[in-house]
C-alpha cells in the first residue's frame, strides 16, 4: 500500500514509483527498495518516518509513490 | 609561502554548519550572493599566526548530486572553487547519513577535516566514537566540537592551520567486492582514455556509475560508450539501476565503518526525550493544526505589538525631524525645503517605519526555524497545500507573506522544484502583508464600527481563498498537473542560541533595508518630483503632474465605486508601499479635518469594501515585484503585475455591485 495510508508501525519499502531524480534523492537519504522504516506519525497524507536513525517528513505527493508492506 | 587560504564549510542541513561558521569567524562576516543566482553567500575570516583564513559557508547538502540550486552551488564550489581546506561538519548524533557526504568528498581526495559537531548531544545519547582509530583508518583529522558553546573550535582552527601547511589525502576506501569490481573496471577504462581529467579517476568512475550528468560530460564519447556497457552489465547483475546500487554500496561501506568505530551505549533507564514528547503535541493529528495556527497568531501579535511600539517611536522621531527642518529651512527656497522635508525625510521615514515590524518578524521566524518547528509546520500543513497542487514546504514562504511579501518571496529558494518556486512566488502577493492593515483599520473602523474586526478578518480570508483558487488554475494551465514532492529532515527540537537567532534576524533586516530601501527611496523621490512640478504648484495638488495623472486614471475606478482623482493618486503612491495610501488620502481628502470625518463624503460602505478588496489584491509594492523579478525572472514579475491588476479589478467590481444590494 502507499506509505501515505500507513499507520504507526514498521514497514518495508516494496517499490518506489518515480523517475530517476526521485529515486536518487531517496537513495541519497538511505531509502530504497527493501529499506526498513518506521512510521511514527501520519495525517492521512503526509507521514513522519524514521530510517537509519534519521527522521524525515514526507509530503503527501511523495508518500503516495512509495509502496510499503507492513513488517511484523 | 602562501599566507592567505580559503576554507570551505560544508555539511548536511541541520548539522550545525552555520554555528560552526559563526564560531570560527565571530563578527568578521559579510553576506553577498553567489554569482548569477540569489542564493546567499556567507563569508568570514579568522587569523592564526599571521595567516588569514577566508571561510565560505556553503549551502547544506546531503550528497554531491546537484538536485536543487543550493546543492549545485555547494558542489560547484567544492569542485572548482579550489578551497585549500574543507571542513565537513557532521552531526555526531546521526553519523551514518552524514558520513555519506564525507565519503563522497573522500573520493574526491580533498584536503579536509571532519568536524563531529553536537558532541554534547551525542554523549547524552550514549554515542561513543573511537575518533583516534577512525582518524587513523581513514587518514583524516577528526575534531569534536560543540559549536553553539564554541567548545573544540580552537582545536578545529589548529587542524585547519596544520592542513593548510601540510595537505593530506584521505585513504581510498574499497567497496564490497561485488560493486568494487565495476569501479575498478571503469577506472581502468579512464586510465586508457586520452582525455585529461582534473579530478581523481576513482571518483569519476564512481560518479559515472551513478550516471551523474555533469561528470558524464567530462568524458569522451568513445569511453562513455564503453562505460555504458559496464553499467548495463552491473544492472543485469544487480537487477537494479546503477545509481541506486551506488547509493546502497556507499551506505553499506559507511555501515561497516560505523560498526567498527561507533558504539552506542544505551543510557540507563528510560531517558526523558523532549523531542518525542514535543512531537506528540506539535505533530498530533488532531491538535497539531490548531497549535500551528495558535503559534502563527502569536507571531503576528508579537510582530504587530512589539514592532508597532518601536515604529511609533521612529515615526514620532521623523515627525520631530520634519518640524525641525521646516523651521530651520523656513528661509530657504520652497523647492529646497519641500525636497528635504517631504522628499528625503518623508521618504526615508516611510522606509524606516517598517524596520521594527520586519525585525521582529524575522526574529520570530528565525527563532522558530532554529527551534526546529518549521519542518513540523510543513508536516501539518501538507494536506491543505496538497489541494492547491503545492506541498507543505511551500507553506513556509507563504506564511512569511503575512508579515512582508519581500522576505517571503526570497524564502521560496528553499524549494527544490523550479515550478514550485515560481508558483509560490506568484501567489505570495495574495497574502495580506502588514502594510495593508492600516488601510483596513481606517476604512473598516469608519464604515463598520462594531464589525470592523470581522471585516478585517474577511480581507485576510479572501486573500487566502483567492490564493487557493489562483494556485489551482496556475497548476492546471500554467505548470501542467504535476504532483510536487517533498522530503525534509525532521531535526530534533533545540533551544536556539540567542546569538545565532538575533544575528540572523539582524542580518536579514539589514538586507531588507539596503535592498528594499534603495527601491522604495528612489520611487519616493520620483513621486515627490511629480507631486512638486510644475514649479510653484502646491505639493500633491490637483494641478501637479501627479494630480493630472490621477485625473486621467480616476474614471477607470468609477465602476468600482471610487472614481476620484485623490484616490487614484493614493493608489499610485501605494505602489511604493501600501502604508502611503493612508497618508496620501489623509493629505488629499482630509485637509484640515481628520480622515475618518472626510471618508464618508467620498465613500459609501459598499465602495469602502470594494476599495479594501482592491488594496488587498492590486500589486503589493514595487519592492515585492523587484524581488519576484530577481528570484524568478522578469517575465514572471510582469505576469504577476498583470494578473494581480486584473484580479483586483474583477473582484472589486463584483464586490461593489453585490455589496450595493446588501449594505
Amino acid at each position: 500500500m502507499p506509505l501515505s495510508y500507513a499507520r504507526n508501525g514498521k514497514y518495508r519499502v516494496v517499490s518506489i514509483m518515480g523517475g530517476r531524480n526521485l529515486r536518487k534523492r531517496l537513495a541519497d537519504m538511505g531509502i530504497s527498495e527493501g529499506t526498513l522504516l518506521k512510521v511514527s506519525n501520519s495525517m492521512n497524507g503526509p507521514v513522519l518516518i524514521e530510517v537509519n536513525g534519521s527522521r524525515y517528513v514526507i509530503g503527501t505527493g511523495m508518500a503516495m509513490r512509495i509502496l510499503v508492506r507492513q513488517e511484523g | 609561502m602562501k599566507d592567505e587560504f580559503v576554507v570551505a564549510i560544508c555539511g548536511n542541513p541541520n548539522s550545525g554548519k552555520t554555528s560552526v561558521f559563526n564560531a570560527l569567524t565571530g563578527s568578521h562576516q559579510t553576506v553577498g550572493n553567489w554569482p548569477g543566482v540569489t542564493v546567499e553567500r556567507k563569508e568570514g575570516f579568522f587569523r592564526v599566526d599571521g595567516r588569514k583564513y577566508t571561510v565560505v559557508d556553503l549551502p547544506g547538502t546531503y550528497s554531491l548530486t546537484a538536485n536543487s540550486l543550493d546543492e549545485r552551488i555547494a558542489r560547484d564550489f567544492l569542485l572548482n572553487g579550489e578551497p585549500d581546506v574543507i571542513v565537513v561538519v557532521v552531526d555526531k548524533t546521526n553519523m551514518e547519513r552524514n558520513l555519506y557526504l564525507v565519503l563522497e568528498l573522500m573520493e574526491m581526495e580533498k584536503n579536509m577535516v571532519i568536524d563531529m559537531n553536537m558532541a554534547d548531544e551525542a554523549e547524552k545519547k550514549g554515542i561513543k566514537v573511537d575518533t583516534v582509530n577512525m582518524s587513523k583508518f581513514i587518514n583524516l583529522p577528526i575534531v569534536d566540537t560543540v559549536a553553539t558553546t564554541k567548545e573544540g573550535i580552537d582545536d578545529l582552527k589548529k587542524v585547519i592551520y596544520e592542513l593548510s601547511s601540510n595537505p593530506t589525502k584521505p585513504r581510498r576506501l574499497k567497496y564490497e567486492d561485488r560493486f568494487e569490481k565495476y569501479v575498478v573496471k571503469v577506472e581502468n577504462l579512464l586510465k586508457d582514455s586520452s582525455r585529461m581529467l582534473n579530478y581523481p579517476l576513482r571518483w569519476i568512475a564512481i560518479k559515472l556509475l551513478e550516471k551523474d550528468e555533469y561528470v558524464s560530460k567530462l568524458v569522451d564519447d568513445e569511453t562513455m560508450m564503453r562505460v555504458q556497457k559496464i553499467i548495463e552489465e552491473l544492472e543485469r547483475n544487480y537487477g537494479e539501476s546503477s545509481e541506486i546500487v551506488t547509493a546502497e554500496a556507499r551506505y553499506a561501506l559507511i555501515h561497516g565503518i560505523s560498526k567498527e568505530f561507533v558504539k552506542i551505549i544505551p543510557t540507563i533507564g528510560k531517558r526523558f526525550n523532549l523531542t518525542d514528547r514535543l512531537d506528540m503535541i506539535f505533530t498530533n493529528r488532531i491538535i497539531g493544526l490548531p497549535i500551528f495556527f495558535l503559534i502563527m497568531w502569536a507571531v503576528f501579535q508579537i510582530t504587530y505589538w512589539f514592532g508597532g511600539m518601536f515604529s511609533d517611536l521612529i515615526d514620532e522621531g521623523f515627525n520631530q525631524l520634519r518640524i525641525f527642518f521646516s523651521n530651520v529651512l523656513s528661509g530657504a527656497p520652497v523647492f529646497l525645503r519641500s525636497f528635504i522635508v517631504d522628499g528625503v525625510i518623508g521618504g526615508v521615514g516611510s522606509i524606516l517605519v517598517f524596520l521594527p515590524n520586519i525585525f521582529f518578524l524575522f526574529l520570530a521566524i528565525s527563532f522558530l526555524g532554529d527551534l526546529g518547528y518549521m519542518a513540523r509546520a510543513a508536516f501539518v500543513m501538507d494536506r491543505i497545500m496538497h489541494l492547491m497542487g503545492l506541498h507543505g514546504k511551500a507553506f513556509i514562504p507563504m506564511l512569511l507573506g503575512f508579515g512582508c511579501n519581500v522576505p517571503a518571496v526570497m524564502a521560496t529558494r528553499t524549494l527544490e522544484s523550479e515550478k514550485d518556486r515560481i508558483m509560490t512566488a506568484l501567489i505570495i502577493p495574495l497574502m495580506s502583508c502588514s502594510a495593508r492593515l492600516p488601510i483596513y483599520v481606517i476604512f473598516a473602523g469608519t464604515f463598520f464600527k462594531k464589525n470592523a474586526g470581522f471585516v478585517i478578518f474577511l480581507m485576510y480570508l479572501l486573500g487566502m481563498i483567492l490564493a487557493v483558487i489562483v494556485a489551482f488554475f496556475f497548476r492546471r494551465f500554467l505548470f501542467k498537473w504535476e504532483k510536487s514532492l517533498f522530503i525534509m529532515e525532521l531535526p530534533p527540537f533545540r533551544m536556539p542560541s540567542f546569538r545565532n537567532t538575533f544575528g540572523e534576524a539582524w542580518m536579514r533586516s539589514k538586507m531588507f533595508l539596503t535592498k528594499a530601501g534603495t527601491v522604495i527611496f528612489s520611487a519616493v523621490v520620483i513621486i515627490w518630483i511629480m507631486a512638486s512640478l510644475p514649479f510653484g504648484v502646491e505639493y500633491g495638488s490637483e494641478n501637479s503632474f501627479i494630480g493630472y495623472v490621477g485625473k486621467a486614471i480616476a474614471p477607470v475606478f468609477a465602476p468600482l465605486g471610487f472614481g476620484y482623482w485623490q484616490v487614484a493618486v493614493a493608489l499610485i503612491f501605494g505602489l511604493v508601499a501600501k502604508e502611503i495610501v493612508v497618508s496620501t488620502l489623509g493629505t488629499l481628502l482630509g485637509g484640515a479635518e481628520s480622515l475618518s470625518m472626510a471618508l464618508p463624503k467620498f465613500f459609501t460602505p459598499a465602495s469602502a469594501v470594494s476599495f479594501m478588496v482592491f488594496v488587498l489584491l492590486y500589486v503589493p509594492c514595487i519592492a515585492t515585484i523587484a524581488v519576484i523579478k530577481k528570484e524568478v525572472g522578469t517575465k514572471w514579475a510582469w505576469f504577476t503585475v498583470m494578473y494581480l491588476m486584473i484580479l483586483a479589478y474583477i473582484v472589486s467590481f463584483i464586490t461593489y455591485n453585490v455589496a450595493k444590494v446588501f449594505i
